[in-house]
């Protein structure tokens, strides 16, 4: 394991608040969900509400939802923060919200069958944004046959550069707590295990976390946030067997669906409050800025105008990162929408950006030396690229692989190891 | 702030090494004190073989990309490449034959083992032993220093000789140390140790400055460029070796060997730090690079005893690159064996 200081080598500012970011003038809301094209609903000059169907994903038959009120303008390819030009709808402002700033009544869930729930998590978009984003609904719809589940909750970022999951547990534990026993209930999960960071959560007292989580065993897993990586399922699992296993002697279950905070929250307002998916809380850091900040923003709300929010920038931009050093993305362009599954905006100065230049692999070994599933990324990645032969085991270890990246930052030649192993995976 | 990126990088954006260009710079950085020190001890020969040896390896370099149809014109690991074989030559070496050598010998590694880091043979020894076949003399020049290793204490002689001068920091230094470090352990050093590790006076300038190699380690290890182990284990088991057996060949006394003197009279910190650990050569793993290290520390001493040769280490790096393979394969056979433990596991 390394230290998290080692990788993330900029001041991590402390935010105390969250603040509402800038509602757009006009929305981008991508027609892509889970890989697949949605149907749109509206037609172009139609008036929109905020939260009204406007497309629909044929494959689940999920919904995307128009994240703000106002009027359809057009349809037309746009350039998306990863640089592909996808489908997508433009919303200009328009009228009166529906949810913001409106006191919403809860629902008394509990009287609501699985099934309704399951169709009201597809009809809100819900997305698991836990690894690669996947729609909740359909996960929880798969693990119906199976009579008895494991639920796991992690409560921090997987990239420890964001600070996201952490502030959303520190800040609304109540409905995260209330929003994962609904994921439980709805896989009928006998056992649930919440991972925390132990820096940075106070465990909720029994009487509150027995509120909502009545006939399900809920276990509390204190992780060392401090050391990378801890955010993958093989990490989840790891963690719990050492405390439930070693420490407290017990028989720890296989965690079958496993959740981030953010889509506990995002869960429970979908189901008690019904609210789709139309905002999401980003984390804006990184060394241009003078402060940090959790922001509210808009699904559809160009990057731009959030960067804007945050003032001038003291030091020129280098590069702009879509959800974490470690794992995100460079955006390709900076008008490019928020999606479902962004959580945070990281902008590099210039001087801050590593030498990205490759260089063919100078088998120095480290990538087998850092690999926590002792797996020999280089041989794989030679195999991919340039047809090397290897052995049949080391080509079915690919399978082991969490992608925490590790191989990529140790590389000196800066080879795409850790990516080119997903997508053998893929092939595998 | 720009609209648009023209060139997207892939994640992650943070690391924890240099990357090859970043170590680069950094080994040739480390390295330029040495040089700025050759050009005030006007050690003019020398610099002009080192600039002779920097031509003639981004040369090849640069033929090998255009034929390659790379876009770069050379690397820069050409250049730490060059700078490495240059300094690693000695003085009088002339000079016409030595550029042809250089870029034969080079060449020769890049078309017939492979280029940077596919090569299994380190490419500066190799240049390094063609460049003795083809004119030994010019290594055994001033052979003098090297006959005095032999007796017990070296550092005493060469400074009756008047061989090494000793110098008023030294003096000072050592009687510090001696009245407050090792007076409290019984022992005392003499003074001329410092001198001859700051300079040697020997005619290859890779030899000469001990104390600057040893700086530059410093800062290699801290920044992450170059890996402990298997320098570590050269140092360990050759210095162990010494101290244990080094008099005992000739005078029958265990235990008398002296190590600093061994270190610093042959460039074998020089050869630990910058050439025993070159990609491609070595194994990969932690535990082949400490069998790699300690089999090139026991073949060094086999070769060069206690210091007594001038190219006796690119011999020891030539022939450990030899056994790397087979280290290599043991290696690799082991790891076959856990690895298929851990797949059925986990299916």
């Amino acid at each position: 394991m390394i230290a998290v200081a080692n990788l993330v080598q900029y001041e991590q500012k402390t935010i105390e608040t969250i603040e509402s970011a800038f509602l757009p003038h006009t929305a981008v809301i991508s027609l892509l969900q889970d890989g697949v094209y949605c149907e749109p609903e509206v037609s172009i000059g139609e008036n929109v509400q905020e939260g009204q169907i406007i497309a629909k994903n044929l494959k689940y038959n999920a919904y995307i939802h128009s994240s703000i009120p106002g009027k359809i303008l057009e349809f037309k390819k746009y350039i998306m923060p990863n640089g592909r030009k996808e489908n997508a709808v433009l919303i200009e402002l328009e009228g009166e919200f529906s949810f913001l700033g409106k006191k919403r009544e809860k629902t008394q869930w509990f009287n609501i069958p699985t099934s309704q729930r399951i169709k009201d998590l597809y009809r809100a978009g819900i997305l698991n944004t836990f690894g690669k984003t996947e729609v909740l609904a359909h996960q929880i719809e798969k693990l119906q046959n199976k009579r008895s589940n494991c639920l796991g909750i992690r409560l921090y970022n997987a990239d420890p550069s964001i600070a996201t999951e952490i502030f959303i547990a520190q800040h609304y534990t109540e409905k995260i707590l209330e929003g994962a026993s609904l994921v439980a209930d709805s896989i009928n999960a006998k056992t649930v295990y919440v991972l925390y960071s132990q820096d940075n959560f106070i465990v909720p007292s029994d009487i509150l976390v027995k509120k909502f989580f009545r006939y399900i065993d809920v276990h509390f897993i204190p992780v060392k946030t401090q050391y990378y990586p801890q955010g993958s399922l093989h990490d989840m699992q790891t963690n719990i067997e050492r405390l439930i296993n070693k420490e407290q002697k017990k028989v720890c279950q296989k965690v079958n669906l496993a959740i981030d905070a953010s889509t506990a929250l995002d869960t429970y307002k979908a189901l008690v409050l019904n609210i789709p998916l139309v905002e999401k809380i980003i984390h804006v850091s990184g060394t241009c800025f003078s402060r940090d900040a959790i922001l509210k923003v808009k699904i559809g709300t160009p990057i731009r105008s959030i960067l804007d929010e945050l003032g001038d920038f003291p030091q020129k931009a280098g590069k702009i990162i879509l959800n974490g050093i470690i794992k995100g993305r460079a955006i390709a362009h900076i008008n490019g929408p928020i999606l479902g599954d962004t959580k945070a905006i990281t902008v590099l100065s210039k001087k801050n950006i590593p030498d990205q230049s490759y260089s063919p692999c100078m088998q120095c070994g480290r990538c087998h030396q850092v690999c926590p599933m002792l797996l020999q990324p280089d041989s794989l990645f030679q195999h991919y690229v340039l047809n090397a032969t290897i052995s049949q085991t080391v080509l079915e270890s690919s399978e082991l692989c969490t992608e925490c990246a590790l191989c990529n930052m140790v590389c000196p030649s800066r080879l795409p190891l850790s990516q080119t192993i997903s997508l053998l995976k893929d092939e595998i | 702030m720009k609209k648009t990126y023209t060139t997207i990088t892939l994640s992650p954006f943070t690391y924890l090494t240099p990357s090859i260009k970043n170590a680069s710079t950094i080994i040739l950085a480390v390295l330029s004190p040495q040089l700025v020190l050759l050009f005030f001890t006007k050690s003019y020969n020398s610099l002009i073989l080192i600039v002779i040896a920097l031509f003639a390896s981004v040369f090849t370099d640069f033929v090998s990309n255009i034929f390659r149809r790379q876009k770069t014109l050379f690397d820069l690991q050409a250049l730490v490449q060059g700078v490495l074989i240059g300094l690693m030559t000695p003085s009088g070496y002339p000079l016409i034959p030595y550029f042809f050598i250089l870029i034969s010998s080079l060449f020769l590694v890049k078309y017939f083992f492979g280029g940077f880091s596919y090569s299994w043979i380190n490419p500066v020894a190799f240049t390094l032993v063609v460049a003795y076949m083809f004119g030994f003399g010019f290594f055994n020049k001033n052979m003098l220093f090297l006959d005095y290793i032999q007796v017990k204490e070296p550092i005493t002689q060469l400074i009756q000789e008047g061989l090494i001068r000793v110098l008023a920091f030294d003096r000072k230094i050592i009687d510090f140390l001696n009245t407050h470090l090792f007076s409290y352990i019984g022992s005392e050093v003499q003074a001329g140790y410092l001198s001859y590790m700051w300079d040697s006076a020997a005619i290859i300038p890779a030899f000469r400055f001990g104390i600057l190699t040893l700086l530059a380690s410093i800062v290699l290890f801290s920044t992450d460029v170059i890996r402990y182990y298997a320098p570590i284990a050269f140092i360990a088991s050759y210095g162990f070796l010494v101290a244990l057996f080094a008099q005992s060949l000739q005078y029958g006394i265990f235990g008398q060997g002296d190590i600093i003197f061994a270190f610093f009279s042959s460039g074998f910190l020089f050869t630990a730090f910058f050439l025993l650990d070159w990609p491609g050569t070595s194994p990969l793993n932690p535990f082949g690079k400490i069998v790699f290290g300690i089999l090139s520390g026991i073949l060094a001493f086999i070769l060069i005893g206690s210091g007594q040769s001038q190219i006796g280490l690119m011999f020891t790096i030539l022939l450990v690159n030899i056994l790397s393979p087979m280290i290599q394969l043991v290696e690799e056979s082991i790891y076959q064996k856990k690895l298929k433990i851990i797949v059925t596991s986990k299916k």
